[in-house]
């Protein structure tokens, strides 16, 4: 299996960039998804990648091929890459077998007996055995969802391309089905883009996760990194909720905002630059009467202005004294805060995360 | 074959094919607006002098007819393609299929219903012609519209209501086959 690069893609529709500058890397057998809120560009890239778009500039390369550039595009029908969209786009003309068949058809050296087996065999696979004579108006969501993906899968494609494939099925299902895209990967292997603006579904289902933001990769890692490291203020408010203080570098590792002073996970600041800090709700420890707070962390004091009970954790905006900041707290039901009651809070440095890169269109 | 026409203008239009489809779509819906009176002196003037004397033959009827009923042919094969999802069309090409085969296999089965009903619009809109035909035509080529036109010029009633009548079943009937042969696909899908 071979992987795929990017480079510096851009699309322009008019004046507009769908996608501008994009590079990402994917390796074999990985499976990236492209997150990313609405109109940033992602079904755009994938469909760059299928080759139905010819960029304006930039490559896409996999394994040693390159398929895309400026000069050139190969057709769709030519790079051996599968694809499952949010439609679905089964023919409702053809039953679930003739569906599943095509690619196979159009593939040389695949006989009709090889062809039929191996239909039968993918059926089974995505637990569709017995609606090979189906028509695609006779099953539910979540079964044509199977079939597309069974179509995608069985003619063994090197790259597989999803542009939201979940996007049209209830919760459960959905959650379901990404268990059975995860389990198919593990399976097949095969590397695999993956579009969605869900940050569970991208966390759940992937390798790595690509945050999109206007037409270009912001941020690329783990599940993990993106959480626990953000790079920039995008990524920090999309991938889960945190609190943003703005503040000032006054040491390399010190972030200061009016008389808050918070040591920061970094110590690379220069003094004197605008930072803004990121902070988890729940990695905020409430500290109450004169227990001791942990050694090392940052130390607040503040009143409690709102609690919302959550059922497995509670909810408090804390004012923080002498400031204009307030923080979101995800605490344990284990200690009942009622709003107007003061208290400490305590933060350890490596949870303070100073989003470095600035961003465009933003100071 | 108007039809035919038709859905490929429509299916380029649609697509994108072609650098100036918008142009070519505005063209196919033009002929809307021109009264049929209109465009066949245009035609006549046009076809009775060289490089392209049609004048006197079939083929100038044939010209009129396609130019006139165009735009309702246009129009109902833009519908047609339009309801077929451009992603249909997608999913063929990455499992490796060409342009040209995804319009064999996918497109046109999924179009065919409807080409077939724009079909039966044109040849209804072709029979009952009469102001274009009624200037293009010669002896040899008198339609049954231009007929009954001069029957009536003539009092001949009887006569009248016997090819008003004739008429009425071929078109009747045409109706009648494209329905059976649309019922007996929509069957066919779905047994
Ligand atoms: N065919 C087109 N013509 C003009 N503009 C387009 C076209 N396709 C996309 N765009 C624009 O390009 C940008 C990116 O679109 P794209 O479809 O890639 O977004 P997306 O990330 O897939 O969004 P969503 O999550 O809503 O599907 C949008 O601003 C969109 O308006
Ligand atoms: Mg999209």
């Amino acid at each position: 299996m071979p992987g795929v690069t990017i480079k510096g893609l851009t699309k322009r529709y008019g004046d507009v960039a769908a996608v501008e500058g994009l590079s990402l890397e994917v390796q074999p057998s990985e499976l990236v998804s492209l997150l990313g809120p609405s109109g940033c560009g992602k079904t755009t890239t994938l469909r760059l990648v299928a080759g139905f778009l010819r960029p304006e500039a930039g490559e896409i390369w996999v394994g040693e091929r390159c398929l895309s550039s400026p000069t050139g595009v190969v057709p769709p029908e030519r790079r051996r890459m599968a694809m499952i969209f949010q439609s679905y786009a089964l023919w409702p003309h053809m039953t679930v077998a003739q569906n599943v068949a095509y690619g196979l058809r159009l593939k040389a050296g695949v006989s009709k007996t090889e062809r039929e087996a191996r239909v039968k065999d993918m059926l089974r696979v995505v637990q569709l055995g017995g609606y090979e004579s189906r028509y695609p108006g006779e099953l539910s969501g979540g079964q044509q969802q199977r079939v597309a993906v069974a179509r995608a899968l069985v003619v063994e494609p090197e790259i597989l391309l999803l542009d939201e494939p979940l996007s049209n099925l209830d919760a459960n299902l959905r959650e379901e089905m990404r268990f059975e895209i995860r389990r198919l990967h593990a399976t097949f292997a095969i590397t695999t883009l993956y579009v969605t603006h869900d940050q569970g579904e991208a966390m759940v289902i992937s390798d790595r996760v690509a945050v999109l933001y206007r037409g270009r990769v912001v941020q690329v890692g783990t599940a993990e990194d993106l959480f626990q490291r953000p790079r920039t203020r995008f990524v920090a408010e999309f991938i889960g909720k945190t609190n943003l203080v703005d503040g000032v570098a006054v040491e390399p590792g010190v972030v200061a905002r009016g008389s808050l002073r918070l040591r920061v996970a970094v110590t690379g600041l220069k003094p004197g630059a605008p930072v803004a800090v990121s902070i988890r709700p729940h990695e905020i420890i409430l500290v109450t009467g004169d227990r001791a707070t942990p050694p090392g962390h940052n130390v607040l004091t503040g009143v409690v202005q709102r609690t919302s009970y959550l059922g497995d954790a509670v909810d408090y905006q804390v004012r923080v004294n002498e400031s204009d900041v307030t923080l979101r707290v995800t605490a344990p039901t284990s200690i009942r805060l009622r709003p107007g009651v003061g208290m400490r809070l305590a933060v350890a440095p490596e949870a303070c995360v100073p989003l470095i890169e600035p961003e465009e269109g933003r100071p | 074959m108007g039809a035919g026409l038709a859905a490929v203008l429509a299916y380029i239009v649609n697509r994108r094919i072609l650098p100036g489809h918008q142009l070519l779509a505005f063209l196919a819906l033009a002929p809307v607006v021109i009264p049929g009176v209109v465009l066949a002196v245009a035609l006549f003037v046009a076809y009775t002098r060289p490089p392209l004397v049609l004048y006197g033959s079939i083929w100038i009827l044939f010209v009129a007819y396609l130019t006139k009923e165009m735009p309702v042919g246009y129009a109902q094969s833009d519908a047609t393609f339009k309801g077929v999802h451009p992603e249909l069309e997608e999913a063929g090409r990455v499992l490796g299929a060409g342009r040209l085969r995804v319009l064999g296999e996918i497109t046109a089965p999924l179009a065919r219903s409807g080409v077939i009903a724009t079909w039966c619009f044109v040849f209804i809109g072709v029979i009952r012609e009469l102001s274009a035909s009624i200037i293009l035509f010669t002896p040899n080529t008198k339609v049954i519209s231009v007929v009954i036109f001069d029957l009536k010029e003539e009092g001949q009633f009887g006569a009248i209501a016997v090819l008003g009548l004739f008429m009425l079943a071929m078109t009747f009937a045409a109706v009648v086959v494209m329905q059976t042969l649309l019922g007996r696909d929509f069957i066919g899908a779905k047994e």
